[in-house]
């Protein structure tokens, strides 16, 4: 304890000593002129560029931050990119699928674009005057004197039907190759019309083709006109006559020859069964040996002022198979004792002629045709355009020939394979005129004239019918798919040297009235 | 024949009821802008004449022509022979043929395709599909995106018979329903080509066409079509039944005018005279 207490009081000591000493050397630096290191102003500066920089400093720290908002943004954009990149490439996959998809979808829809759909339906209303003399002519079967009331009681004189309900088909490969089916759906049965393959040759320039199969006899302007566009309503009496159906089997070479400025001429060869397609015993087939061969010529005319100008010749030459026929009795009319004009079998007697047995036989078969037709345009507010058109046919045909008497007749028909035995001259005519009234109202007149027998008086015929036939026709076009046509049509007929009703020779070379016929028709064409 | 009487003077009325003044004009879609600008500046000076005007293609209204469906045809080509025998069937007439306006068929190039130049027969080998790559063409290494008209249109008709020589296009031509259609679809497209009428050219380049690779290629001008020096020019056609009369007649004689012509050259085509 003493030895503490001697170190505290030696501490006291030094201390006592230490502190006058520091307080002298304070003492004397005090005299000592102190130099300033700035100046007030220079502070003042010093000051307002340390706040500038302050400033400065608080900009570029934003602009930093802004600078790693950006980064960041960026870095984000980046990686979205490269998910965008992903997906453009997703989305080209997709669209090189899609066209894949598109040129295959183009590729069918081509080939439905070279399918082509046509065609046309008929509707009519027929009513058909009360006939002073002859049958029906809807049902021929019905002879107008059945019944007790002569001509006023025929049934049927009023009707509903479809006369024409066409479908076509045509299918247009390419330039060189056609097929074509063409169906008729009419009254109540549905035929084939058309069915062909039209090749065009590649070689030339021009386009000649060929049809090879079922399809026109390309013979004369009513053949190859449809009867879509035909102004009335039925063709001549003379081409149904003489070309039942308008078609047959066979190849048809066609040869646009000249197709300049406006002047064409065109040529057409073809070779036939015959038969056509409404004959009921050879469907198909061709009887005879030989073909039947068909030349046609046709001359456009270039427009000359109003008026356009075409014409064309026509020539068919073949074999016509007649089948054997056995004997037998035929009524062909009655004799009207009392003078009532009708049959009462009380009084009055029934004709008959006697058909005697026939051989099979070939027959020559032969037509020639010509046409003229004349379209003017006129411009006049109540006539736009129009057309004559004239046709006129001279044929060879088969006639079975009855020499005949009252009562019990005697065939005269030769026996024999004479081709040209029996073949007689037939010959026909129509001259027409059409006028559109406007676009939208069409006129049309007709005479139509058909003689079975032109030339062969010296035995009587008992089809030596000859008929005229007036026709009127007013066409409204409803829309460019609708046609609407009103349709008087008066045939008259003669009947010479003949028994059939009323059985008297009063009528000889008189024109009889019968069976005229009026129509309302509506016509779908598309 | 009371009844027939009736019915014949209804058809009559109904007939007469369809004369009032209202032209149709249907037809090419090269046309139509054409079409329109005549139809509001005649009705503008005719408040009583009311004319519609409609596209569709030249075949098209060809059609209407011979099924009645309109008074006047627009076609940027001239009719065939078979389409003049059809309306011979049901008129009675090939149709008056009346040139209206001067065409230069037009090739259009999307602005950043670098080739300027075509002959007739790269063209050909395009459409055709023989050439498919602009790098054959001295462009750049890309795939060529064909673009083409349906086939009622009166163009379609006109390249394939006068480029194309008949020959069919390719399959992977792209077909589009209008020449503003095809015009859209190259401005959008750097590596397409597609063809129409001269005034549809806008936001797209018109490539020079060269007769031969030894001609030089001209662009369809006024003047270059006129002095017939570019090679695919033709002439733009209405055609009406018959010999025009009435309104129809009117129309016609003002189209043919200095002032229906002065359209035709705001439209972008060429006057006939």
């Amino acid at each position: 304890m003493k030895k503490e207490l001697n170190w505290l009081v030696i501490g006291l000591v030094v201390l006592a000593f230490a502190a006058p000493n520091a307080d002298a050397q304070r003492r004397k630096k005090k005299p000592q002129v102190v130099q300033p290191v700035l100046t007030i102003e220079e502070f003042n500066q010093l000051k307002a560029q340390v706040g500038t920089l302050s400033t400065q400093s608080e900009a570029q720290r934003q602009e930093i931050t802004d600078l790693k908002v950006k980064l960041n943004e960026a870095a984000a954009m980046a990686a979205e990119k490269g998910a965008s990149e992903e997906k453009i490439q997703n989305l080209e996959g997709k669209f090189e699928g899609l066209e894949t998809d598109y040129l295959t979808t183009k590729g069918d829809v081509d080939k439905v674009k070279k399918l082509a759909v046509s065609g046309y339906i008929q509707a009519r209303y027929e009513w058909q005057w009360p006939s002073r003399t002859g049958t029906s002519a809807i049902n021929p079967a019905l002879p107008w004197y059945t019944g007790t009331q002569g001509p006023s009681s025929q049934t049927n004189q009023d009707n509903f039907y479809i006369r024409r309900g066409r479908i076509k088909f045509t299918y247009t490969a390419n330039p060189m190759s056609k097929y074509v089916i063409y169906f008729d759906a009419s009254k109540d049965a549905v035929s084939l019309k058309e069915a062909y393959v039209e090749l065009t040759e590649p070689w030339t320039k021009h386009n000649v083709s060929l049809w090879i199969g079922q399809n026109n006899w390309p013979f004369g302007f009513e053949i190859e006109r449809s009867s879509s566009v035909r102004e009335v309503l039925e063709r001549s009496k003379a081409e149904s006559v003489l070309f039942p159906g308008e078609r047959d089997r066979g190849v048809n070479l066609t040869i646009p020859l000249v197709d300049y400025k406006g002047f064409k001429f065109t040529a057409n060869g073809g070779a036939f069964n015959g038969t056509g397609i409404q004959d009921n015993i050879f469907t198909w087939q061709d009887p005879t040996r030989r073909k039947d061969f068909i030349g046609r010529g046709k001359v456009q005319l270039p427009t000359f002022g109003l008026l356009h100008l075409d014409f064309g010749t026509s020539g068919y030459f073949g074999d016509a198979y007649i089948p054997a026929t056995a004997a037998a009795y035929q009524i062909t009319g009655f004799k009207d004792v009392n003078k009532n004009n009708k049959y009462d079998p009380a009084v009055d007697s029934l004709a008959y002629r006697y058909v005697a047995a026939s051989p099979a036989l070939i027959a020559t078969k032969q037509r020639l045709g010509g046409d003229v037709q004349l379209y003017y345009s006129l411009p006049l507010p109540f006539m736009k355009s129009g057309a004559l058109m004239f046709e006129g046919y001279r044929a060879k045909d088969y006639k079975a020939k009855y020499a005949t008497q009252y009562g019990i007749v005697t065939d005269t028909l030769a026996k024999g394979i004479n081709k040209d035995y029996g073949v007689v001259n037939e010959q026909g005519f129509y001259v027409m005129w059409v006028a559109n009234l406007n676009s939208k109202l069409q006129f049309a007149a007709r005479y139509d004239y058909w003689d079975p027998v032109s030339d062969a008086d010296t035995l009587a015929l008992t089809d030596k019918a000859r008929q005229k036939t007036y026709t009127g026709a007013l066409n409204y076009f409803w829309d460019s798919n609708v046609r609407i046509t009103a349709s008087l049509s008066a045939p008259f007929f003669t009947h010479k040297k003949d028994l059939m009703p009323p059985f008297s020779s009063s009528y000889n070379n008189n024109w009889d009235s019968r069976n005229h016929v009026a129509d309302i028709q509506v016509q779908y064409k598309f | 024949m009371k009844k027939m009487t009736i019915i014949l003077l209804a058809l009559g009325l109904l007939a007469g009821s369809a004369m009032a003044k209202r032209i149709t004009v249907k037809g090419s879609d090269t046309m139509l802008l054409l079409g329109q600008r005549w139809a509001e500046e005649y009705m503008k000076a005719h408040p009583d004449v009311t004319i519609q005007v409609t596209g569709g293609g030249s075949g098209v209204g060809i059609s209407a022509l011979i099924n009645g469906a309109t008074d006047i045809c627009e076609a940027s080509r001239p009719m065939s022979s078979s389409e003049k025998d059809k309306l011979k069937d049901r008129f009675f007439t090939t149709g008056v043929e009346i040139p209206v306006a001067k065409d230069g068929v037009t090739f259009y190039l999307n602005e950043a395709n670098p080739v300027a130049e075509l002959t007739l027969d790269q063209i050909k080998d395009i459409y055709t599909g023989k050439v498919t790559n602009w790098k054959q063409l001295g462009g750049e290494d890309a795939k060529i995106v064909v673009y083409g008209r349906e086939n009622s249109s009166g163009t379609y008709v006109f390249v394939k018979d006068n480029i194309l020589k008949g020959a069919d296009y390719s399959p992977g031509t792209q077909t589009l329903p209008g020449t503003a259609a095809v015009v859209n679809a190259v401005a959008k497209d750097k590596y397409g080509i597609g063809y129409g009428g001269a005034a549809y050219a806008k936001g797209v380049k018109q490539v020079k066409v060269k007769k031969d690779a030894g001609s030089l290629g001209y662009e369809p001008t006024e003047a270059n079509v006129k002095a017939k020096l570019y090679p695919v020019s033709r002439d733009l056609y209405w055609y009406v039944k018959e010999s025009p009369t009435g309104e129809i007649k009117r129309l016609v004689d003002w189209v043919l005018s200095p002032a229906g012509q002065s359209i035709v050259t705001k439209v972008g085509y060429f006057p006939v005279k």
